[in-house]
């Protein structure tokens, strides 16, 4: 290596593809590849200094316990190595070995972490430990896209000092995630070991609570839905010589007899058109995405998982295809040259219509929506076109491209009429028409979007009409829809839980844990009865007010408002608040927790109601006397003799679907290291020779949920 | 083929419905489920012009009955008791 009276400067890098991507954009032909182990590192000379550029692997190190052993109240951590905190994270130590290496030979340090808090934290500890002290002489380039353009001029503008307040905020947040997460956790777990078991591993969060909570409360509220009757009466009728879908005015009809009344005396009735209304609909472009918007688009659009979603866009970052997706903003500042971009889109087959039908209007600037970020614009192409795309990114690429295309087209234009028709019995119907004047940004939101149209027949007041056939529609109120991943995301950002980077998160964390399932979320046994008795015994923490509060106290410090030290104190009294709160309760918590655990394990043996009695239920039991396994019906004492064999290998789990044959439940059977397969627990069942064979085939099922 | 529980005296301490522990005869869940059905039937009557029994049948029918609602008026019809007879716990 050259040792001379050069510079040697250290630029941090977050991953290790925006390592690559920054040391090219700064480099260009001089760089020179080399590894440490498996950590590559990039070196290159530029203005008179020998630069080196090394990646991270995300976070490298993590709150954790100080000193060993397993005790409750905890509020003594540090800040360790992240393979001495977490199994998983055994492949960090190479990376800090290198970077502490590579720090030892360098006189000057540049943090190159995505620009947001957790970016800032990550580049702060590596500079604290790894590089020893080295923060206090690191600089910090900011950077919304890793485009060459971007980065040369994020190297020539950084800042002289690190964003402390960034990372203290980051530092803060995790320290706060960790106090509660330990103490609150082990509160459960020592007050549940009383009770002379041990068994679940039960965990509560401090931003994870409140949204069980609220999932739990959704959940209630639709089990508990009570379905009521109504009818609307709607009609098909003749006037200006078309016919037409119509709808009583007033909406809906609350009782049964009435509504077959006004249906039969309606039918056939002659009418006359009383009203005649005609408005202009502006529907104006949409905003460019902020991450959440992104998110519950993609999810409408393409199904995906707001954390998939995330995952994506974050790759199309790091491929310099869009700009940084973590962020709130929803705005685009005239520092980014949408022109450039755009005539980068228009190097693309694709898009080239599209782009140049905007850059020949002279509109070049898009509309905004109310929400920013300080770190971040909103996320939009850097006009880079791919030169090879996955399937799933290609179709979240053509979302964020088409969603910037859309928001510098012209206001959409819909004509909106209604026809009212008048009976001589007084009953009111009304049609409703649509027609499109100007599709506007539309056009370039396509598929994603698209204006319905109805269109109705030229009348006017006083035409002569005829309600063909009127009938009352028998229809029930409906329960308040379920949470999706997208639409609980839009609630935590609602309530200002979690931050934009975190929320895909909590949601995983809950569904690993078996408090949440499905698409259409619904929470298990076990996440009701974690929710009832954190409620119970600590209302502070379930409660979206605090989470909220301690969370705008977090960025405070981000912003200077706030000393950090200030705020975690306050989170540990608060925390300590709700342990204190819990201790003389410790049996009750013990014996609520011990009856969550019985009716989980009762869950999980319980697989469907009984086809024989049809009043007791298929349980999974042991024999007293060979200690096999077998499927039996509680319905026992009186008399219901049902029992069947099961595999005695393998994890078993009712898979709340029954067979088509014969209608006993399926089961799922995991063995270890083998895919799980499904059976029809009935041993007379046609589907039946399957299980026997071990094929994973249970012929057919229905009810598949 | 006989039942698992005889509703009129449920096992002491266990939810007829669902066979939790509870302080009455039901569960929480259940009872707060019993007392909505028992509270909507006033409107059912009304509206749709039906008695507790074809009530109760098309609540627990309904695919817009939450599961807990479906398990108690199943519960209530099998166990034949009369609107006004539900046990509060
Ligand atoms: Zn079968
Ligand atoms: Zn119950």
């Amino acid at each position: 290596m050259r040792r001379g009276s050069l510079e040697r400067q250290l630029i941090i890098c977050e991953k290790p593809s925006a390592a690559e991507k920054i040391a090219f954009a700064l480099g260009g032909a001089g760089v020179r590849r080399s590894r440490r182990g498996k950590v590559p590192v990039y070196r290159f000379e530029l203005e008179g200094k020998e630069v080196t550029v090394v990646p991270s692997i995300g976070h490298l190190y993590a709150a954790a316990q100080q000193g060993p052993g397993w005790s409750f109240p905890m509020f003594s951590l540090v800040w360790a190595p992240i393979h001495e905190v977490e199994r998983r994270a055994s492949g960090s130590r190479a990376w800090i070995r290198a970077i502490s290496d590579l720090a030892a030979q360098a006189d000057s340090f540049v943090s190159a972490c995505d620009l947001d808090t957790e970016g800032s934290l990550i580049a702060y500890m590596i500079l604290l430990h790894a590089c020893r002290g080295a923060d206090s002489r690191a600089r910090r380039m900011r950077f919304s896209t890793l485009t060459r353009q971007d980065l040369q001029a994020a190297y020539a503008g950084m800042t002289s000092t690190l964003d402390y307040g960034a990372a203290e905020a980051g530092k803060a947040r995790h320290e706060l995630d960790w106090i509660f997460g330990v103490n609150v956790s082990r509160a459960l777990m020592d007050s549940y070991s009383r009770t002379g078991s041990s068994f679940e591993v039960l965990s509560a969060g401090r931003v994870q609570s409140p949204v069980l909570y609220a999932l739990a409360k959704r959940e209630a509220a639709i089990r508990l839905h009570l379905p009521d009757p109504f009818w609307l009466i709607g009609a098909e009728a003749e006037v200006g010589g078309g016919i037409v879908q119509a709808r009583l005015r007033g909406g809906k009809v609350l009782s049964k007899r009435e509504g077959e009344e006004i249906a039969s005396r309606c039918s056939g009735a002659k009418a006359v058109v009383s009203r005649i209304t005609e408005r202009e609909v502006v529907i104006p472009p949409p905003f460019p995405f902020d991450l959440g918007t992104l998110q519950s688009e993609a999810s409408r659009i393409f199904g995906f998982h707001p954390s998939r979603t995330q995952k994506i866009a974050e790759k199309l970052y790091l491929e310099a295809l869009i700009s940084y997706p973590r962020t709130a903003s929803q705005k685009i500042p005239p520092s980014i040259n949408c022109v450039q971009i755009l005539r980068g889109l228009a190097g693309s087959d694709y898009y080239r219509e599209m782009a140049e039908e905007i850059l020949a209007s002279g509109r070049t600037r898009p509309r905004e929506g109310k929400k920013s970020d300080p770190a971040h614009p909103a996320i939009h192409p850097t006009g880079a076109l791919p030169r090879s795309i996955g399937r799933d990114e290609g179709k979240v690429y053509d979302l964020v491209v088409k969603r910037f295309l859309a928001a510098f087209g012209e206001a959409a234009v819909q004509a909106q009429a209604t026809i009212e028709l008048e009976c001589s019995s007084g009953d009111v119907f009304v049609a409703d028409g649509k027609a499109t004047k100007e599709d506007g940004w539309t056009r370039f939101y396509k598929p994603y979007a698209f204006l319905k149209e109805a269109l109705l027949p030229k009348a006017s007041v006083g035409d002569g009409a005829k309600i063909l056939t009127a009938w009352a529609e028998g229809r029930f109120t409906a329960p308040p829809p379920r949470f999706t991943a997208s639409s609980a995301i839009r609630f935590m950002e609602r309530n200002g839980l979690g931050t934009k980077s975190t929320r895909a998160e909590v949601l995983d964390t809950l569904y690993r844990r078996g408090y949440i399932d499905g698409w259409k979320i619904s929470v298990t046994e076990l996440g009701f009865g974690v929710t009832r008795i954190l409620k119970k015994f600590f209302p502070d923490l379930v409660s979206i007010e605090l989470t909220r509060r301690l969370e705008e106290e977090i960025e405070g410090i981000g912003s200077g408002e706030r000393r950090a030290t200030e705020v975690v104190l306050k989170g540990i009294d608060l925390a300590k608040g709700v342990c204190e709160k819990m201790i003389d309760k410790y049996e009750e918590v013990g014996d609520e927790l011990s009856k969550v655990v019985r009716k989980l394990r009762e869950e999980r043996r319980t697989l469907g109601p009984c086809p024989e009695c049809k009043s007791g239920m298929l349980i999974i039991t042991h024999s007293r006397k060979s200690g096999k396994r077998f499927v039996g019906c509680n319905n026992y004492k009186n008399g219901c003799r049902v029992t069947m064999p099961l595999p005695q290998r393998g994890r078993i789990t009712p898979s709340k679907s029954t067979c088509k044959v014969c209608g006993y439940p399926i089961i799922e059977v995991r063995g270890f290291g083998k895919r799980p397969w499904r059976l029809c627990v009935n041993n007379r069942c046609g589907s039946k020779g399957s299980w026997q064979r071990g094929s994973g085939k249970a012929g057919s099922e229905d009810g598949a949920e | 083929m006989g039942r698992s529980r005889d509703p009129g005296s449920p096992a002491m301490g266990a939810c007829a419905v669902c066979g939790s522990p509870s302080g009455g005869s039901l569960c929480a869940r259940h009872a707060k489920a019993a007392r909505k059905i028992e509270a909507h039937f006033a409107t059912w009557r009304e509206r749709a012009g039906v008695e507790w029994e074809e009530y109760l049948r098309r609540v627990s029918e309904n695919d817009l009955s939450g599961a807990w609602i479906k398990e108690t008026a199943e519960y209530l019809l099998r166990s034949g008791m009369r609107f006004g007879q539900i046990s509060k716990p």
